[in-house]
């Protein structure tokens, strides 16, 4: 074959690029320690669902799964297990100098973008919504009118996808994106954004939030707690994920390797 | 090569030649440069199919270059082009570009065929598991394919970075020192698959720091040194180049005084010392030198043990052909 021929076909059996770059991330991810630190925090949802089902009153399981969701898997399950998967689904080419083996193909950025925050989407969705479903299995079967589960799985998605954005693009900016990331939770999200609604409005964690009480639509259980309007909340994390993503397409475009 | 003899490199973007017809890597007036840290400063050449050697000593700025024209790096000043098309923000124009990079960092996890067939599929190429074949048999890898490439030695990863930059047949192959690692028999292998690329009428621009490597790669070379291009032509004439210039060899035999006095009588001989077990002579005809020796040592009556050159390396042979 002359130089050159094969290359001019496109399509066939071997196409879609993204797809392949999607399996190959997925099966990385799906590897390696951090599991061992997912599987502690799902483990630690799980066993406070437990103890709360089996602990107290089931009139009140109710009010204890959102609680559960609001204290514990919206500040700490969802920000650190997107944080583990996306940091490492861009970082750990970076780190180890393998980028150039899917920046030097004929693909956009966009494309390669897209695959990595979709793998690291689809594990840390899988990672979250067990603990969650579980949770609701103890705590949620009750519910009336039945809220509960649409609410925890939506807002667990878009909350999950806002935070894989995020940490996606940090694992593309910094050598230490992990701790960096480590810090934007405990600090601002956990600390700042806690204490100040001007500055919870920079926060994946409240537009999550809102999307779980503007489903669950049971504000007896919020304890008047502080929520933007559910359509709002979606449509702002939609345009965080897409600014984020576009945003990383281009520093991936543009990124020298040295 | 679009220029057959050795000829000092142009450096003056305005007096770069024409590109010539059939080129498919051109470079005018590139200069890359880090803060204040000069890595290439205004280089300008033009290369067609075939097999050329981008050379020049550690920190010459091969991989610099090589980055360039792969579009990993993008020029602070100059333009590069390959195949007639810029090579930054175009990705399509890696359809037609293969890359052995410098590093060797592979995919651990993956086995040399999972790594092959996914550089396939990213070609979108129409068969990638028979694609991943040929290439690995290419590189004769084919009886450690299901490896994890976490086992490879550094030999083999070398020929896994060989065969993903040719499964999909380009027109232009790039290879960052792709000896590097491999034994002697895996060298001669790899570098008939490069000859063969180039018989099929691609461009192949091969960087390296061995000199004895080059020579049998092909007669085309680019010479870097210090971030300059220091000359581009033919390989031969750099080899008499190296062949004229005065050299500096250690001699190690018995009775070195002897041996010495013989010595001194043959021509081109401009300095002669002794030394312990030996002495040190600088020649300007190491060939004649080279015949001569054994039989004056041997009339001397003086055991010859060892003949050795004193400035071999290739950065002295570069700074000679840019003095």
């Amino acid at each position: 074959m002359a130089a050159g021929e094969q290359v001019r076909t496109r399509g066939g059996a071997g196409g879609a690029p993204a797809l392949a770059i999607f399996q190959a991330s997925l099966r990385a991810l799906l590897t390696g320690r951090r599991w061992i630190v997912v599987a502690v925090l799902d483990a630690i949802f799980v066993l406070l669902a437990v103890l709360l089902a089996t602990q107290t009153d089931a009139a009140s399981h109710q009010l204890h799964l959102v609680e559960l969701f609001h204290r514990l898997g919206l500040p700490a399950l969802l920000p650190f297990v997107a944080l583990l998967f996306s940091t490492e689904a861009l970082g750990a080419e970076v780190e180890d100098r393998t980028l150039i083996y899917l920046t030097l193909r004929p693909l956009s950025s966009v494309s390669i973008v897209v695959a990595k925050f979709a793998a690291a989407f689809v594990i840390t969705l899988a990672a979250t919504w067990l603990p969650l479903l579980i949770s609701f299995v103890l705590l949620g079967l009750n519910d009336t009118p039945a809220g509960q589960l649409p609410a925890l799985l939506l807002a667990g998605a878009i909350g999950s996808a806002g935070y894989c954005a995020v940490f996606l693009l940090l694992g593309l900016l910094l050598r230490r994106a992990l701790l960096i990331g480590a810090i934007y939770i405990l600090t601002w999200e956990g600390a700042i954004a806690a204490l100040s609604t001007s500055a919870a409005h920079l926060s994946v964690r409240f537009y999550t939030f809102g999307v779980y009480a503007g489903i669950l639509r049971r504000d007896e259980f919020l304890n008047g707690e502080p929520y933007p309007a559910p359509a709002g909340a979606f449509i702002f994390l939609l345009l965080v994920v897409l600014g984020a993503l576009w945003w990383t397409a281009r520093r991936l475009r543009r990124t020298e390797l040295k | 090569m679009t220029q057959t003899e050795l000829v000092p490199a142009t450096s003056a973007t305005a007096d770069a030649p024409p590109v010539p017809d059939g080129a498919t890597i051109v470079l005018r007036g590139v200069s890359k440069w880090y803060g204040d840290k000069v890595a290439l400063s205004d280089i300008s050449f033009a290369i067609g199919p075939g097999v050329t050697a981008l050379l020049g000593p550690n920190g010459a700025g091969k991989s610099t270059t090589l980055k360039l024209l792969t579009g990993q790096l993008r020029p602070s000043r100059g333009v590069v082009r390959v195949l007639s098309e810029p090579v930054v923000d175009n990705p399509a124009l890696y359809r037609r570009i293969g890359l052995v990079p410098e590093q060797e960092s592979l995919y651990p996890q993956m086995t040399a065929r999972g790594f092959i067939e996914f550089a396939a599929r990213l070609y979108r190429l129409p068969d990638p598991a028979a694609a991943a074949e040929r290439a690995l048999k290419l590189v004769a890898l084919l009886d450690a394919a299901d490896r994890n490439l976490g086992e490879f030695s550094k030999g083999m990863r070398q020929r896994v970075k060989v065969a993903q930059a040719l499964v999909h047949e380009p027109e232009v192959l790039v290879l960052d020192e792709p000896l590097s690692g491999a034994d002697p028999r895996q060298r001669v292998e790899l570098m008939g698959v490069f000859d063969q690329m180039a018989a099929t009428g691609a461009t192949v621009l091969i960087s390296s720091h061995v000199l004895s490597e080059v020579e049998r790669m092909g007669s085309n070379v680019l010479v870097l040194v210090d971030g300059k291009l220091a000359a581009e032509g033919d390989f031969r004439q750099i080899r008499e180049l190296m062949n004229d210039r005065p050299r500096r060899l250690r001699v190690l035999c018995e009775r070195p005084r002897l041996v010495a006095a013989a010595l001194v009588q043959l021509p081109g001989i401009v300095e002669l010392r002794l030394q312990d077990g030996g002495l040190e002579v600088e020649t300007n005809d190491a060939r004649a030198f080279a015949v001569a020796v054994p039989r004056l040592a041997r009339d001397a009556g003086a055991r010859l043990t060892g003949v050795e050159g004193l400035d071999e390396g290739l950065e002295s042979v570069f700074r000679y052909l840019v003095e």
